[in-house]
């Protein structure tokens, strides 16, 4: 065996080579002890400091949803906040599985890059964690949510652009946030999640268990609040490295008429009267949007034309005296006159929100970058003459638009 | 001479060695310097290396019996074409150093680890020790195995990166002039010029029917391939190429949103780390066969050896560092390769065709 080894002189190579490299490999640590896997980190700032939290997991052996833990620390700049988390876990921090990053309004009013500052230089790729901002606590948020299937993270799952059911507001990452950061709008949304107080242990006490001591313990536990996930829909405006303007769920389902990635939708036309039907309420179901922008002056004036192909199911007619026959003539043939309540209706949500992104000044329906790809030169030419129309540009814009509307099933 | 290396065998190995680090760091480079137009500037570079790589061909179609090494001397004479070799042999020692740190950082990146050094480097240069044992035939029949599953990687990751990038992000096209952009990209010919790898394979080439079209046609298939997967990265990553550093994986991430464990990006790491290994290996290889014709042809061992202890000490003094191998490149170093990738192939091709005339005529006069 020696002779044949010593022989085959590769072999014996590959032999010295093992006999360094194993027992190097055998004597490392695992690298759990090393490195907590951090899958959330939340931001918030108080009195000029950052109170940063880390979600991190508890690796379990025995299998199943494994445990989240949630670390917070002080400090003047977010990566000495994770320094003194780094010190306090004797682990470092790992950032490669981090899912979303929370921060609250106070943490993005002045200068939100400086949040994302420490995370861009990891060697670790970061550009695919989620953004999620809260009126609330981001340390409270984290809390909450200490499963992998907690609302939180179902919320992020399914709300996402490659999931076909779950398109109600793109979610936004780091990498869309220097995307926006560095192109001539500087605009981003991002969604807002909110964190909903409730007593818990009332119910606990009717339900559970109906002997007299159990209900006094239940009831001193009932005058606990507890805090749940909560998404409104509502999204802000990061515009020039700070937060701009909160949107109410109402402005943000506004401006997604505009956004082209959000395929389906819904919008109800009320005390809609025809034939047979008195004082309705209609849904409808958009199952799939198509939506051309065309970027043009006229006149030396800046028009955008928004031509939007809806494709509607009736979802539901509310109202007294709705019979199925109703609902089938619908789901047939739209009438001239439902077909304009239905323009009327999506018209007035695309006309607010050209109000509201006009009177605020923010540009997220790809409008400058429309002119700016397509129409470089007479941008350029439009800019020259009216130089201060280039930070207020979506106001000088005459916005047109064009709805129409195709049976789907 | 034996011929060793066949004309599908030197098309593979062009490939490979054109493709392995276009698709990396540079795309984030000059996206950095450039912007979206950084594709129309690749294409030119690469348009350039298809016109030397023509005038090499040429050169070989000419002497195909003939190494490089003869070549040359029948042109400039032993001192000159040694002077030469040595200049070649600078250029391939250059790519090794610097594929070698970038094979380094590639896999502390991608592993998110850090790599001891000595782990690292001793079973890979070992590796390249024994491989160059054998010559390049067993390099080239490696390539054979290997390159096509590094197409496969590199097409599957384009064809991906071609669903779900959004090529509006390449408007305005030019919107700074070109001419005005141009010298910012000199700095990155260190990216460039890798047919030059060709040299080693003078002399050792089956000879086919039909082998320039189908060496042409390859070369101008994988330039416009590369070209157009450039500008699909930043179709994609838009603003935010400069951040992705390892183009050809980053791509595939982006098929998923949700865990990073289960994405396609392992695969193409795995295959691009290969890719990367053969980069190194016929770049040694380059080196070993200049400085052969250079120095000393005997004790073969010991010439590999010290190249790649070479490569390995300067590695150490540059801690491992690609950013400071990024930064030698980019500055004094670029002027050393666009002389050594552009201007001496050209130099070498008029001097055969006045040695030529020269040559007839003397002919010529003896009539």
């Amino acid at each position: 065996m020696l002779r044949y080894i010593w022989k085959n002189k590769i072999l014996l190579i590959l032999l010295i080579l093992g006999l360094w490299l194993v027992p190097h490999v055998i004597g490392l640590s695992e690298q759990s002890q090393t490195e907590s896997i951090v899958t959330a980190i939340g931001i918030d700032k108080d009195n000029e400091e950052f109170e940063v939290s880390l979600q991190y997991i508890v690796p379990s052996a025995s299998g199943g949803t494994e445990e989240l833990k949630v670390n917070t620390q002080k400090g003047k700049t977010v990566g000495e906040a994770i320094e003194k988390i780094k010190l306090q876990l004797g682990k470092l921090s790992g950032f490669a599985h981090c899912r979303f990053l929370v921060f609250s309004d106070a943490a993005c009013e002045e200068n939100f890059t400086q949040l994302l500052d420490f995370l861009l230089r990891r060697k670790t790729n970061t550009n695919n964690i989620v953004l999620v901002n809260t009126p609330d606590s981001s340390k409270d948020l984290l809390s909450i949510s200490t499963k992998l299937d907690s609302d939180l993270y179902s919320f992020l799952d399914n709300n996402s652009s490659e999931n076909e059911f779950g398109d109600f507001h793109n979610l936004k990452t780091i990498g869309d946030y220097y995307n926006a950061y560095f192109s001539p709008v500087k605009c981003l949304l991002v969604n807002r999640v909110n964190l909903k107080q409730t007593k818990n242990g009332l119910k606990n006490s009717n339900t559970d268990n109906g002997g007299s001591e159990n209900k006094q313990s239940s009831s001193q536990e009932g005058g606990k609040e507890k805090k749940e996930f909560e998404n409104k829909g509502e999204q802000i405006i990061l515009k020039d490295n700070k937060k701009l303007i909160s949107l109410s769920s109402e402005e943000s389902d506004n401006l997604l008429w505009f956004n082209p990635e959000i395929k389906r939708d819904q919008f109800i036309i009320e005390n809609y009267s025809e034939n047979n039907l008195k004082n309705v309420s209609i849904l409808f179901n958009v199952l799939n949007k198509k939506l051309n922008k065309k970027a043009y002056f006229k006149n030396g004036k800046p028009c955008f034309d928004i031509d939007i192909r809806l494709y509607i199911r009736t979802g539901e007619i509310a109202g007294e005296n709705v019979i199925q026959q109703d609902y089938e003539v619908l789901q047939r043939k739209l009438s001239d006159k439902l077909k304009k309540a239905m323009t009327e209706v999506v018209l007035n949500s695309l006309k607010n929100a050209e109000k509201h992104f006009k009177e605020n000044n923010y540009d997220v329906v790809e409008c400058f970058n429309t002119f700016y790809k397509y129409k470089n030169k007479e941008l350029n030419n439009f800019l020259q003459n009216f130089p201060q129309a280039k930070e207020n540009f979506i106001r000088e814009v005459e916005f047109n638009y064009n709805i129409k509307f195709i049976q789907g099933h | 001479m034996k011929k060793l290396v066949t004309v599908r065998q030197l098309i593979l190995i062009l490939i490979v060695c054109m493709l392995t680090l276009k698709v990396l760091y540079l795309p984030s480079l000059i996206a950095k310097d450039i912007g979206r137009d950084a594709y129309v500037f690749v294409f030119s570079f690469l348009m350039f290396d298809f016109i030397v790589l023509l005038l090499l061909l040429y050169l070989f179609n000419k002497n195909p019996e003939l190494s490089f090494y003869e070549i040359l001397k029948n042109i400039f004479g032993t001192v000159l074409s040694k002077i030469i070799m040595f200049i070649f042999f600078v250029f391939f020692f250059g790519k090794c150093w610097a594929v070698f740190q970038s094979n380094y950082n590639y896999l502390n990146e991608n592993l998110y680890t850090s790599l001891n050094w000595l782990v690292f480097s001793v079973p890979i240069l070992f590796v390249v020790l024994y491989m160059s044992k054998f010559g390049v035939n067993s390099a080239a029949r490696l390539a054979e195995i290997f390159v096509p599953i590094i197409i496969a990687g590199f097409l599957f990751s384009l064809f991906v990166g071609i669903t779900k990038a959004d090529f509006s992000q390449l408007l305005p096209f030019m919107e700074k002039s070109f001419f005005n952009q141009f010298p910012k990209f000199f700095k990155y010919s260190f990216w460039f010029g890798d047919y030059i790898i060709f040299i080693v394979f003078f002399g050792n080439i089956k000879q086919e029917k039909k082998q320039n079209l189908k060496i042409t046609l390859s070369i101008l298939t994988t330039i416009f391939l590369t070209t157009f997967f450039i500008a699909v990265v930043f179709a994609t990553f838009k603003n935010n190429t400069v951040c992705h550093s390892n183009a050809i994986s980053d791509i595939v991430q982006v098929l998923s949103t949700g865990s990073d464990i289960g994405n396609f990006d392992w695969i193409l790491i795995l295959i691009w780390d290969i890719a990367l290994f053969l980069f190194f290996m016929f770049n040694s290889l380059g080196a070993f066969y200049c400085f052969r014709q250079t120095f000393f042809k005997k004790w073969q061992l010991l010439s590999i050896s010290i190249i790649l202890f070479g490569v390995f000490l300067l590695n150490v003094f540059n801690n491992f560092d690609i950013h400071n191998g990024i930064i030698f490149m980019q500055g004094f170093a670029s002027y050393f390769i666009i002389f050594a990738q552009y201007i001496l192939p050209v130099l070498i091709v008029i001097f055969s065709f006045i040695k030529k005339r020269r040559k007839n005529a003397k002919v010529y006069l003896e009539k």
